[in-house]
C-alpha cells in the first residue's frame, strides 16, 4: 500500500504542472489584457504600452510563466482588477463556502442515492423498480438550475418554509441549515439519481455471484446477505463515482450559487467572467482545478484500499 | 448473423419489453415535431408583443401564459425547440470528431497512447462547466461559442470510450489478417476498425446530445450563451427569474421543455445501449 501511495503521489506532479501550464496559456489566448482593462476609456496607446511593459506583459511567455509559477508557490496570485485586492484573499473565504455547500450536498446525495439503488435492486422488476428507474433517468435529465428555481418558488415563496437567498449563519445553526437546504437539494438531486442508478446495476451484478448463493444457502438472513456480503462489493464502483460526483458538484455549484445567491467561489468566478477580471478568473479556475486533482487522488487511494487488485497493476 | 436477432420483429419485441424506450421515442417525437413544424403550429410569432397582454396566466388564448413583454410563452417554447435540438446536435458533433480521432490514435498506436490519455487526464481535472466557462471567456459570449464550449466539454470522457473500443477491436483476428495481407494503417483503421467501433460511439452520441442540450441551457441561463430576444429555453428561464413571484408559468414551462427533451434522449440512448448489448437483450 505504501508503494501504491508513493506512486500515485508522484503521478500528481506532472498533472499539476500540466494544469498550471494549461491555465496560464488559456489566459493568454483571451483577447485583451489586464493593462488594457485598467486603462479602458482613458489613456493613450503609448500609456497602455507603458503599463504593459511595467506589468511585465511584454516579456517572453516562459519568463511570464516562471513569474506566475513562483508567485503561486508563495501563495501570490496577483491582484483582482475589479477590487484591487489580492486574488488569494478574494478566493479564500468564497472557496470555503463552496466546499461547505458541495460537502453537505454530497452527504445528502450519497445517503439518498445509495439507499434508493439498493431498494431498487432488491425489488427488481416490481413497479417500485420501474418507477425508481424512470425517476432516476428523469433526475439525470433535469436542469439543476430549473429544479432550483422550482424549489425556490414552492418552498420559499409559496410555503415560506425556507429562505430563498443567501447563506444565513454558520452551518451548525438552525438558520444556516435552513439556508443550505434548498441549494443542497437542487444541487444534489442529479447526483443522487446517478448514484441510485449505479448502485442498482452494481448490486444486481454482485447478487449474481457465487458467494451470494453460498451465503444464502448456508442460511444467513437476507439482511446480512444484502448489507454484509453484497453491498460491500457492490460499493467499489460506487466509491469511484462518488469521487467523480464530488467534482461534478463543485462545478454545478457555479450555477446553484448564482440562483440562491450563495457567496461561493462559483459565483465569484462567474462575476469575474462577466466583468472580464482575468487575474480573478485565473485564480478561481486554478483553485477549482487543484481541488479536482486532489479529489481524484483521494478517490484513487480509496479505490486502492477497497480493491487490492488495483494496487498491483 | 441471425436474422431473427437483427430483424424488424426483434425491434418490436424489444420495444414491447422495454416500455421506457417507447416513452423516450414518444417524447423525442413531440420535440422533433415542434422543431420541424414549429412555425405552422404556433398561433403567435415568438417575438410578437401583444398590447395589453403582459404576464397573463395560462388560459384559453395563451395556453401557457405570456411573458413580461406580452409574448406567448408556448410559441416561444416551440420556436426554442429548433434552437435547442440544432445546437445540441452541433455541440455533439464538435466533440465527437476530435474525440474519435484522438481516441483512435491512442487506441491504435500504443506509442501515442500515453501522451494523449495524459492530456485527456489533465483536461478532465477541470469540471466540465468550468472548462466551458473558460472557453466562453476566451471566445466571447454568444450562441456559437457556447456550442463550441459545450463540445469541448465533452471531449475527454469520450476519447476514453473510443480508445477502449479501438483497443479491443485491434486484437481481433480480422485486423491481424488485414495486416498480414499488407493493408496499411489508414486502410485498417478506416475499413476494419472504425466500422466495428461504431456501436458504442453511436450510443454515446445519443446520450451526449441530451447532455449537450442541458449544458447549453445552463450556459445560456448564466448569460453566456444566446442573447435576447432569442427564444432559447435557458435564456427564457433566466429572464423569468425576475418575475418568479407573479408569473410562475414563465419559470415552469421552459424547464419542462428542457426536461422532456433531455429525458427523451436519455431514455432512447439507454434503450439503444441495451439493444446493442446482446447479453442484456437476451435477459
Amino acid at each position: 500500500m505504501t508503494r501504491f501511495i508513493i506512486r500515485r503521489t508522484l503521478l500528481i506532479v506532472p498533472i499539476v504542472i500540466g494544469v498550471t501550464i494549461l491555465v496560464f496559456l488559456m489566459f493568454h489566448l483571451i483577447p485583451g489584457d489586464p493593462a488594457e482593462y485598467l486603462m479602458r476609456g482613458f489613456g493613450t496607446r503609448d500609456q497602455i504600452e507603458q503599463l504593459r511593459e511595467s506589468m511585465g506583459l511584454n516579456d517572453p511567455l516562459p519568463v511570464q510563466y516562471w513569474r506566475f509559477i513562483s508567485g503561486l508557490a508563495r501563495g501570490d496570485l496577483g491582484r483582482a482588477l475589479t477590487t484591487n485586492r489580492p486574488v488569494v484573499d478574494e478566493v479564500r473565504y468564497r472557496f470555503l463556502h463552496t466546499i461547505e455547500l458541495a460537502g453537505v450536498t454530497l452527504v445528502f446525495a450519497v445517503i439518498i442515492g445509495v439507499n434508493l439503488g439498493i431498494v431498487s435492486a432488491t425489488k427488481r422488476h416490481t413497479i417500485f423498480d420501474d418507477i425508481s428507474r424512470l425517476v432516476a433517468l428523469a433526475g439525470v435529465s433535469l436542469p439543476s438550475f430549473w429544479l432550483g428555481l422550482m424549489l425556490m418558488y414552492v418552498f420559499a415563496y409559496q410555503l415560506g418554509w425556507f429562505p430563498a437567498l443567501g447563506r444565513g449563519g454558520y452551518l451548525w445553526t438552525l438558520n444556516g441549515l435552513r439556508h443550505i437546504f434548498l441549494p443542497a437539494l437542487s444541487l444534489g438531486a442529479i447526483s443522487a439519481a446517478v448514484l441510485a442508478r449505479l448502485t442498482r446495476s452494481s448490486m444486481l451484478d454482485v447478487l449474481n455471484e457465487d458467494y451470494i448463493r453460498t451465503a444464502r444457502s448456508k442460511g444467513l438472513k437476507e439482511r446480512n446477505v444484502l448489507y454484509k456480503h453484497a453491498l460491500r462489493n457492490a460499493l467499489i464502483p460506487v466509491v469511484t463515482v462518488i469521487g467523480m460526483q464530488a467534482g461534478v458538484l463543485l462545478g454545478g455549484a457555479i450555477v446553484t450559487e448564482t440562483i440562491f445567491a450563495w457567496p461561493g467561489l462559483g459565483r465569484l468566478t462567474l462575476d469575474g467572467i462577466l466583468k472580464r477580471d482575468l487575474p480573478l478568473i485565473q485564480g478561481a479556475v486554478l483553485i477549482f482545478a487543484f481541488t479536482f486533482v486532489f479529489l481524484n487522488f483521494v478517490v484513487d487511494l480509496i479505490y486502492g484500499y477497497i480493491d487490492p487488485r488495483i494496487r498491483y497493476d | 448473423m441471425n436474422p431473427e436477432v437483427n430483424g424488424y420483429r426483434s425491434v418490436l419485441r424489444f420495444l414491447r419489453r422495454n416500455r421506457t424506450v417507447t416513452l423516450g421515442i414518444l417524447l423525442l417525437g413531440i420535440v422533433l415535431f415542434m422543431a420541424a413544424f414549429g412555425g405552422l403550429l404556433t398561433p403567435y410569432s415568438y417575438r410578437q408583443q401583444i398590447q395589453g397582454s403582459r404576464l397573463l396566466p395560462p388560459g384559453v388564448t395563451h395556453l401557457l401564459g405570456t411573458d413580461q413583454f406580452g409574448r406567448d410563452v408556448l410559441s416561444r417554447i416551440i420556436a426554442g425547440a429548433r434552437i435547442s435540438l440544432f445546437s445540441g446536435f452541433l455541440a455533439t458533433v464538435v466533440s465527437t470528431l476530435p474525440r474519435v480521432l484522438l481516441g483512435t490514435l491512442a487506441g491504435y498506436y500504443s506509442r501515442l497512447d500515453d501522451p494523449i490519455m495524459r492530456l485527456m487526464d489533465i483536461l478532465m481535472t477541470f469540471p466540465g462547466i468550468l472548462l466551458a466557462l473558460v472557453v466562453v471567456t476566451i471566445l466571447g459570449t454568444d450562441l456559437h461559442n457556447a456550442v463550441i464550449a459545450v463540445g469541448i466539454w465533452g471531449i475527454p470522457t469520450f476519447a476514453r470510450v473510443t480508445r477502449g473500443a479501438v483497443l479491443s477491436v485491434r486484437e481481433q483476428g480480422y485486423v491481424e489478417s488485414a495486416r498480414a495481407t499488407g493493408g496499411n494503417d489508414l486502410h485498417i483503421i478506416t475499413k476494419h476498425i472504425m466500422p466495428n467501433c461504431l456501436a458504442p460511439i453511436l450510443v454515446l452520441m445519443s446520450m451526449r446530445v441530451g447532455q449537450s442540450i442541458l449544458s447549453l441551457a445552463a450556459l445560456t441561463f448564466l448569460g453566456l450563451g444566446a442573447a435576447p430576444p432569442t427564444p432559447a429555453w435557458g435564456l427564457m428561464l433566466s429572464e423569468a427569474r425576475a418575475y418568479m413571484r407573479e408569473a410562475w408559468w414563465m419559470t415552469t414551462f421552459p424547464g419542462v421543455a428542457i426536461l422532456i427533451t433531455v429525458w427523451g434522449f436519455n431514455l432512447v440512448g439507454d434503450g439503444l445501449r441495451d439493444y446493442l448489448d446482446p447479453y442484456v437483450r437476451s435477459n
